[in-house]
């Protein structure tokens, strides 16, 4: 099954907007958003339905699981997102926003 | 002959059913309850405002599992006391709250603290009515407590008009209920139902369990124990923390979305479909079977549902326990095992942190070290329970009160006294947030008045977390001084053990302030594949 051909306009904007810091571990909550969440909230997600969660977006309609539903509405292989998910958490405070942004650059030029 | 006025009929009718605490603000319109309720061996707890009254009533029902009865005035005091029904009504919990109202005449004349109070309620509720006839008064006291404690539980509300309940009536003209009209039995699960839900979870590679509310008011405790040790990983939710221990080996705390995402068949039991925990939409279920008294709780949000059983949680538990094996779910178990040990683990690292401003872990962690099985210890709300909710285990059922999913804050005061009302030999902690602290601080002087030494701990990142509106540095454990209970302010993380020790081994109220990081962030702790 071939992966789905990324949605290369909303990274585009996603890359160019990060705010100026993003959490580690939760969607939503204390210190702001992880990447995952500002993802999701950049597509239109509520802030309310990522609250205090590291997992899931609690959303009837589009909801679920967050790498899952991050996949969706980005068109981005999963494994992209964990890895994406993984970099936000284990990079430190200081240089997370750079580190994302790097990646997300990588993910656009078509680096693996 | 032996003339009584309705208070007392009111009074008597609260004892027969076993209430021994009443909580309440004082006032004009239900004196005569107030006034008779001590010769029944109820004590008035009385509070600083009405809506504590009616949280302080949810507080006892969660701690102790039977219903909390709250006693307010009519006008403001109904109105004061709405958030607190309201929340019970959110998060289904049984509660009684009796009021005051003005007499007939009120309507359009004028008349002091008239309002029609019963359309106010209704949507909070799921019983109110008034009282017409003084004679009546036990049948509809009756009425209420079915009301609050039978299907769904939830707040019944019963007025009583300032005229009517200061007369009088001779006692023998009453006609009181009996044991034979009350209703004593629990719905039983279909055979049938259980036969295909066993059938279900024989097949499962990674079944799971999430347990709710319904479980503490069925007290079914035992029986989901048993289910538990079939070989199926249990997760326990609002009400039901505590009902099977966190140190249980099956048991894995309150953190459904990591075993909920993993599992194949879930049952889930007396828990709500709701935001907290995904509105039940969980798509890579092979199935899903849910257990409700509430017909209508069953499929909420169109979850398709395999089977669906409604039913009280503890007969239907145990008929499923009976019904299986031992399950061959070692494997599964061993994994959600590691995976809950690697999360304690990096929640270990924040624990120790040594940082300034405080990491809030830190502070979680040193009031659990402190903590005996049997204490009350409350989260209040909002952001900061993110770190509460990580850190605080439910060895015991009542002892970690859930604050509801209604989301109102600084309520959790008024838990901490009812929890450390019914278990008044044992520690009482209210965890909460410089924000929250705001709401009910007052309830302190309430737990000074009645001797429960509720120990606050402000987790202080001076200001509202949900849209950084700063409140400054204040220095709020001065106001124990007020209440004769001592005051701390902390700011270095070697400060803060000290300062609680002092702060348990008072016999007063004491305020804990600690400044903490208000940029900390979480534990990477996230199982993301």
């Amino acid at each position: 099954m071939t992966e789905p051909a990324l949605d290369h306009d909303r990274l585009r904007q996603l890359r160019d907007t990060l705010p100026p810091a993003l959490n580690a571990g939760i969607l939503m909550g204390d210190g702001g958003f992880c990447i995952l969440g500002w993802m999701l909230f950049a597509v239109g997600f509520h802030p309310i339905t990522m609250y205090g969660n590291t997992l899931a977006v609690v959303e009837p309609a589009r909801g679920g699981p967050a790498i899952d539903v991050v996949a969706r509405e980005y068109r981005m292989p999963r494994a992209a997102v964990v890895e994406l998910a993984r970099l936000n958490d284990s990079t430190p405070t200081a240089a997370r926003v750079d580190a994302i942004r790097v990646r997300l650059d990588e993910l656009l030029t078509g680096v693996s | 002959m032996t003339n009584v006025d309705g208070g007392e009929l009111v009074a008597r009718a609260l004892a027969q059913h076993g209430v021994t605490h009443l909580f309440g603000l004082g006032g004009g319109h239900i004196n005569p309850t107030w006034w008779a309720a001590p010769a029944h061996g109820i004590r008035i707890v009385d509070v600083r405002h009405e809506a504590a009254a009616t949280h302080c009533a949810e507080g006892w029902a969660l701690a102790t599992g039977h219903p909390g009865v709250a006693l307010v005035t009519a006008g403001p005091g109904l109105t004061n006391a709405l958030t607190g029904i309201a929340t019970a009504y959110a998060q289904r919990s049984p509660i009684i709250v009796i009021a005051g109202a003005a007499t007939p005449r009120g309507p359009d004349s004028g008349e002091v603290e008239t309002l029609d109070q019963l359309e106010v309620v209704r949507p909070v509720t799921k019983w109110a009515r008034r009282v017409h006839h003084l004679d009546r008064i036990p049948e509809y006291v009756e009425h209420a407590w079915r009301a609050a404690t039978t299907g769904t539980p939830g707040p019944a509300y019963l007025e009583i008009p300032i005229d009517l309940i200061h007369s009088t009536i001779d006692h023998d003209t009453v006609e009181w209920p009996t044991a034979l009209t009350r209703t004593d039995t629990a719905p039983a699960p279909a055979d049938e139902l259980i036969e295909r839900a066993a059938a279900l979870l024989r097949g499962a590679e990674r079944p799971a369990i999430v347990a709710g509310s319904g479980v503490w008011w069925s007290g079914a405790a035992n029986e989901l124990r048993a289910l538990a040790e079939r070989g199926i990983p249990v997760v326990t939710r609002q009400a039901a923390r505590g009902t099977l221990s966190d140190d249980h080996p099956n048991c894995f705390g309150r953190d459904w979305q990591n075993i909920v995402f993993q599992a194949d068949v879930l049952v889930v039991v007396g828990k709500q479909l709701d935001y907290f925990f995904g509105y039940g939409r969980f798509p890579h279920l092979h199935h899903f079977v849910q257990v409700d008294i509430e017909p209508s709780e069953i499929g909420r949000n169109r979850v398709p549902v395999s089977v669906g059983i409604v039913a009280d949680a503890r007969p239907t538990l145990a008929a499923l326990a009976a019904a299986l094996p031992q399950l061959e779910t070692a494997a599964w178990i061993v994994h959600l095992r590691q995976q809950a040990n690697e999360l304690a683990a990096a929640k270990q690292v924040l624990a120790r942190s040594d940082a300034t401003p405080i990491h809030p872990m830190r502070l979680c962690a040193e009031v659990q070290s402190r903590l005996a099985p049997d204490a009350t210890v409350v989260g209040d709300a909002s952001n900061m329970l993110m770190w509460t909710d990580a850190t605080f285990r439910a060895l015991q059922p009542g002892c970690v009160p859930s604050m509801g999913n209604l989301g109102t804050i600084g309520h959790g005061v008024c838990y901490a006294l009812a929890g450390g009302l019914a278990r008044p030999e044992s520690q009482t902690v209210w965890m909460v947030g410089d924000g929250s602290f705001g709401f009910n601080a007052m309830e302190l002087d309430t737990a000074a008045r009645h001797g429960i030494p509720i120990v606050t701990v402000i987790m202080n990142n001076c200001g509202w977390s949900a849209n950084w509106v700063p409140l400054g540095v204040r220095h709020y454990e001065r106001m124990a001084g007020a209440f004769d209970g001592q005051g701390f302010f902390v700011n270095q993380p070697d400060e803060i053990g000290p300062a609680l020790d002092a702060a348990f081994a008072a016999n007063t109220p004491s305020i804990v302030n600690v400044m903490v990081d208000p940029t900390a962030e979480y534990f990477p702790g996230r199982h993301l594949t």
